[in-house]
């Protein structure tokens, strides 16, 4: 578990202290932590013009009506329904509801129990208890039991990348009697319950049996202890799950994604909607209560509608530019820091993403401002394209194509690189824009020959350690000192050192430049004014709490 | 006549291995990866690499094409990579809603088309004839899915009348049915009913001039059995060949169509396909719907030789 941060006496209380603070303060206090951070999200040095609208209260769970069938738009169709596979969010937003991880996140994104019962730590870091609750049901009936999470931690840890590195440190998997497991290590790890908890490629708890009868692509059944369980699964049409009647909730009150589930909802019906324009009209015209995803340039046209609420939330991810370190040309720093050094943020943000969605700050995981530091900022928006030709003319550049890879599926993604390109043309790089379709991008992107920048996506991670800033993302950043701070970072369990910790790797983002951060994002949360009860959406919402008003 | 209609099912052979091979060189040049697709934004490399090894997707394509052939030779279309199902299992469950469109957007067409024209040929240069035809060619100029988009606003998120999308079966809930399927079938089926309103016009005009309908009108006909008996049952045998080559039309609209109303047809199954890279299904439901097309071509060509006894007395 992460400590509390340090004592802050003595230091300039500026608004990254201010947002320490908040940080700090969530860890104890959940309520003062949620006011003060939505009090200086849209400080002095934001350059969003963005209202932080209050997050969506968790509700308790006796306030809502019962009863009625939610409609969710996606935004397409979950590649499975296997938590493992995939880093896809929308398979989170779908299986979250018949799937359960053994910890969970409360409101202030610290790691708590939900399957396991306790969780203790001893013989200095190297033996992890697990107690599991009792009295769980599946889906199917049986009970859970510490055969059920061995084996699928076992799948978990051969499937997905953050099991395989969790594996890596783990000596063996140890069922002590049927509600107790040991993990034995090789080395401590820090952020055990953050590495078991719900995230993208989460290690959700399978039964036994279903593992045995499945292989590493796929289930043979989809069967969890979440609170609604899987009916059917019509590929591009819906995904139907309904309340399951023996589900055994959690205790206490809702907290985050933690606390007791109300499943006021009989039923969850998931429609994948491709068409942005669909999804916008299937709300207005009451067909769905909730989108998965809407662009902000849609807000206007979604003010006027009286059927449909919507929430500007705080930013929680953030534009990513991914650098090829393999190519010959931004294998040398010099050119690298020439781009870092070119580029006007605020002028590609506003182009993205529009006056009101986006803030310039320079945290690599906006939205847990328990990590908020200003390491490495005095390289962020830089704006300065003399110094930038000046590189590029000590780098030698010859006028070598700089190929950036985009996608027009994601139009913010688009609009910003083409700013972004004409500023990269006006210092005197040769810039080819290489635009393709979301699916050629995601293949290209492996090729270290094809490209030299892509636009992407950072999104929302409640703990630096989840940010994959290893050797193994693409742009294939090697750097053994950072290495070293990263596996400090996960096996270190007290905060103070895990900030002194990400401090550093920050700074070598900054100072190396695998990649660059062009500033935060918010997004639009678009739902039935009939809707209640979302709760969190920084992990992909979770209607476990919601209810349909009638 | 049967040895002609032996010879034309012969001939599609050739053409649908043709049709086949184009689209299986086509699509694995087309880059993109489905496993890359399928395990999300922030998959590493190695990761991807991984899946492609377990779904045997790595194979060079000397080697996947003659198996594909092999295949399809046994009307076997493969497995569907994303869906993990039978391509042919995946595409049984999604003919059936564009049959239902094509065939209601089928009878869109015919009913603003044919009655269009012959209005208009009976009242050539007036101003009915200039709306009708402005009207029937608007439809064809302004693209299917923008004309869907209009409807939805219109009729689904202003006047609340009908779904924005979605379906039901026919059987299951015919009320819905019809209310799902009838924004989409007025927006292909518009789309294409001016080619037929300016056909019948002009045909009609012809016909209209010709000595067996003067000769009826000189018996003393009413005018409006003159123009239905006589003269549209005549100008209506090129139309049949032009409803027949539209249907290529419609199959073509109903892959936007059902991306906008989200009807899951096959249209929608080769859009999300392809954004998936699933290139079986991609290849299995092309082959349908050249399929249907060829066949569909062969239809008309029966008709119009059993519907003309001059054509028929010309190819004998």
């Amino acid at each position: 578990m992460i400590g509390r941060p340090g004592d802050v006496q003595g230091k300039r209380m500026n608004r990254r202290r201010l947002l320490q603070l908040a940080g700090g303060l969530s860890l104890s206090l959940p309520v003062v932590s949620g006011l003060l951070a939505a009090c200086v999200g849209g400080g002095d040095d934001s350059n969003s013009g963005a209202a932080q609208a209050e997050p969506t209260p968790t509700p308790g769970p006796g306030d809502g009506q019962r009863g009625g069938t939610l409609r969710v738009a996606l935004t397409g169709e979950p590649p499975n329904l296997d938590m493992y596979q995939t880093t896809d969010a929308i398979v989170v937003l779908v299986a979250s509801h018949m799937y359960e991880t053994l910890f969970t996140w409360d409101a202030s994104y610290r790691p708590v129990p939900l399957l396991a019962a306790s969780h203790e730590v001893s013989e200095g870091g190297l033996l992890n208890t697990v107690t599991l609750r009792q009295g769980v049901p599946f889906h199917n009936g049986a009970e859970m039991q510490a055969a059920d999470v061995v084996a699928s931690v076992k799948r978990w840890g051969t499937i997905s990348g953050l099991g395989q590195d969790m594996m890596a440190v783990t000596e063996e998997i140890v069922e002590v009697d049927p509600y107790t497991i040991e993990f034995r290590m090789k080395e401590p790890f820090g952020t055990f319950a953050m590495a078991l908890a719900r995230q993208l490629q989460g290690c959700a708890i399978y039964p036994k049996t279903v593992i045995d009868a499945s292989d590493d692509t796929g289930l043979a059944e989809y069967t969890g202890t979440g609170p609604y369980r899987f009916v059917e699964w019509s590929p591009d049409q819906r995904i139907l799950v309904e309340r399951f009647d023996d589900y055994a909730s959690p205790e206490g009150d809702p907290d985050g994604y933690a606390g007791a589930k109300a499943q006021n909802l009989d039923a969850i019906e998931f429609v994948p909607v491709r068409n942005e324009a669909s999804r916008i009209a299937g709300i207005q015209a009451g067909d769905y209560h909730f989108v998965e995803t809407v662009s902000p340039d849609q807000s206007a046209a979604l003010e006027g509608s009286g059927a449909v609420a919507i929430e500007t939330l705080p930013a929680d991810s953030w534009l990513n530019v991914v650098l090829n370190l393999r190519s010959p040309l931004l294998g040398d720093l010099r050119v690298r820091r020439a781009i870092q050094t070119a580029l006007d943020h605020e002028a590609i943000m506003l182009a993205g993403f529009g006056e009101g969605f986006y803030e310039l700050t320079p945290e690599l995981v906006p939205g847990a401002p328990t990590w908020y530091t200003e390491a490495g900022a005095e390289y962020f928006n830089q704006n300065d394209p003399d110094e930038a030709r000046r590189l590029l003319d000590e780098a030698g550049y010859d006028g070598a194509p700089l190929r950036i890879m985009t996608t027009q599926e994601i139009q913010q993604e688009y609009n910003s690189t083409l700013t972004m390109k004409q500023q990269l043309e006006a210092v005197g790089f040769v810039v080819e824009l290489l635009v393709y379709d979301g699916a050629t991008l995601s293949d290209r992107r492996n090729n270290e020959t094809r490209w030299e920048m892509y636009t992407a996506w950072a999104s929302f991670r409640p703990d630096p350690v989840m940010r994959n800033l290893t050797a193994s993302a693409t742009g294939w950043w090697e750097d053994d000192e950072k290495d070293r701070l990263l596996a400090d970072l996960q096996a270190q369990s007290d905060y103070d050192k895990r900030f002194a910790i990400w401090e550093q790797v920050q700074q070598k983002f900054y100072d190396n430049v695998p990649r660059l951060k062009i500033g935060n994002t918010n997004r639009l949360l678009v739902r039935s004014v009939n809707l209640h009860g979302i709760g969190p959406t920084e992990m992909q919402p979770e209607f476990s709490n919601a209810w349909l008003e009638e | 006549m049967i040895p002609y209609v032996v010879r034309r099912l012969v001939l599609l052979v050739p053409v649908m291995l043709i049709v086949g091979t184009v689209t299986f060189t086509l699509i694995h040049l087309t880059p993109g990866d489905p496993a890359a697709v399928m395990l999300g934004p922030e998959a590493t490399p190695a990761q991807v690499a991984q899946l492609r090894s377990e779904l045997g997707i790595d194979q060079p394509l000397y080697r996947q094409y003659p198996r594909w052939l092999l295949d399809v030779a046994r009307l076997d279309l493969g497995e569907s990579i994303f869906l993990d199902r039978p391509v042919s299992e995946a595409i049984f469950d999604r003919i059936t809603p564009t049959l239902q469109l094509t065939l209601y957007s089928m009878f869109v067409a015919i009913l603003i088309g044919i009655p269009s024209g012959v209005l208009a040929a009976l009242n050539r240069n007036s101003l009915l004839d200039r709306v009708l035809m402005l009207v029937a060619m608007s439809g064809t100029a302004i693209a299917g899915f923008f004309l869907g988009m209009l409807f939805i606003l219109l009729f689904a998120v202003t006047l609340g009348w009908l779904p924005s999308g979605g379906y039901a079966t026919l059987t299951g809930d015919p009320l819905r049915h019809f209310q799902s399927m009838l924004l989409p079938a007025l927006a292909l089926g518009m789309s294409i009913a001016g080619l037929p309103a300016r056909l019948i016009r002009s045909t009609m005009l012809d016909v209209l001039h010709e000595d067996y309908i003067r000769t009826a009108v000189a018996k003393g006909l009413a005018p409006n059995a003159v123009a239905i008996r006589h003269a549209l049952r005549n100008a209506l045998v090129p139309a049949i060949t032009v409803f027949g080559y539209t249907l290529g039309d419609l199959l073509g609209g109903a892959v936007v169509v059902e991306t906008v109303f989200n009807l899951p047809g096959m249209g929608q199954l080769v859009v999300n396909s392809i954004a998936r890279r699933d290139f079986p299904v991609i290849q299995g439901v092309v082959m349908v719907i050249a399929m249907c097309y060829l066949l569909s071509n062969l239809l008309v060509d029966v008709l119009y030789v059993a519907l003309d006894p001059r054509v028929r007395h010309v190819s004998e």
